[in-house]
């Protein structure tokens, strides 16, 4: 995750690093009482575009094609979600 | 037994507390390092102080002067911070383990910097006369000076405080 999470996005792509389905891979975590991976994927974009916002002058549509995103839009979408708060409202 | 230990938000007194708030919005997390500042109301103000300044070194610059004092005093936390941080301001894993050493040859102004910094430290805070003749001659003028030495001075806070108590690395799954 460390390593791809900028690029991959998708629970399919790191259940296939593993040789296992999406399916198994999300069990398995349930298991052990882990967050889904999804949920996992999720945090760690949002922690780095949190640290870009914070720690570098770089604008919101640099940091969305950093972090993999096809347009600012679906990003600053995703960021939304996820935190409840706008990307503008974070940038000093 | 190190008795110096991380608070939460509650445990700390009451005027501390927008600063658990400003970084939770901001970060999403509370650094070690602000937390433990944060057992002292004027230990975390002035220091939120001093960072939020304004600067004119810009983000590139602060984290080569960052990198290399942190790099001197051995502050694994510190260290761990502005990799990070210098990462994502673009400096490359081998540019970043060339400035802890304290140079920079991959940029010519940033040298003489890196070099600067180095020689303050290293010389008991008396910069050596020639390394002081180059970073002038790169374009920096006395501000920027001035502005290096604060950046100098908050991170001889932040290592004496990390060393001190022995800051564990923040959210260590995940650096």
């Amino acid at each position: 995750l460390e390593t791809n999470f900028r690029t991959q996005h998708t629970v399919r792509f790191y259940a296939g690093a593993l040789n296992k389905s999406p399916k198994t891979l999300a069990n398995h975590f349930a298991l052990f009482n882990h967050p889904a991976p999804s949920k996992l994927i999720q945090r760690r974009i949002v922690q780095e575009a949190r640290r870009y916002l914070f720690y570098t002058d770089k604008t919101a549509k640099e940091i969305a094609y950093s972090l993999g995103f096809a347009s600012p839009a679906h990003f600053s979408r995703f960021f939304k979600n996820q935190t409840g708060a706008n990307i503008s409202s974070l940038q000093k | 037994m190190n008795p110096i230990t991380i608070p939460t938000k509650e445990q700390v007194p009451q005027e501390s507390r927008k600063y658990f708030d400003y970084f939770m919005t901001k970060l999403g997390m509370m650094p070690n390092l602000h937390a433990v500042m944060a057992w002292s109301e004027p230990g975390i103000s002035t220091y939120m102080q001093l960072q939020n300044r304004v600067r004119l070194l810009d983000r590139r610059e602060s984290e080569i002067v960052s990198l290399v004092v942190s790099a001197m005093h051995e502050a694994d936390y510190c260290l761990e911070t502005h990799a990070m941080i210098a990462r994502l301001n673009g400096l490359s894993d081998a540019q970043i383990t060339e400035v802890k050493g304290g140079t920079a040859q991959f940029d010519g102004r940033l040298n003489t910097l890196a070099r600067l910094v180095h020689s303050i430290l290293q010389n008991k805070t008396r910069a050596d006369a020639a390394t002081l003749e180059e970073f002038f001659a790169a374009g920096y003028e006395f501000p920027h000076l001035l502005d290096v030495i604060l950046t100098i001075a908050d991170n001889v806070i932040s290592n004496i405080v990390s060393n001190t108590v022995h800051l564990p690395a923040d959210n260590p799954a995940s650096c």
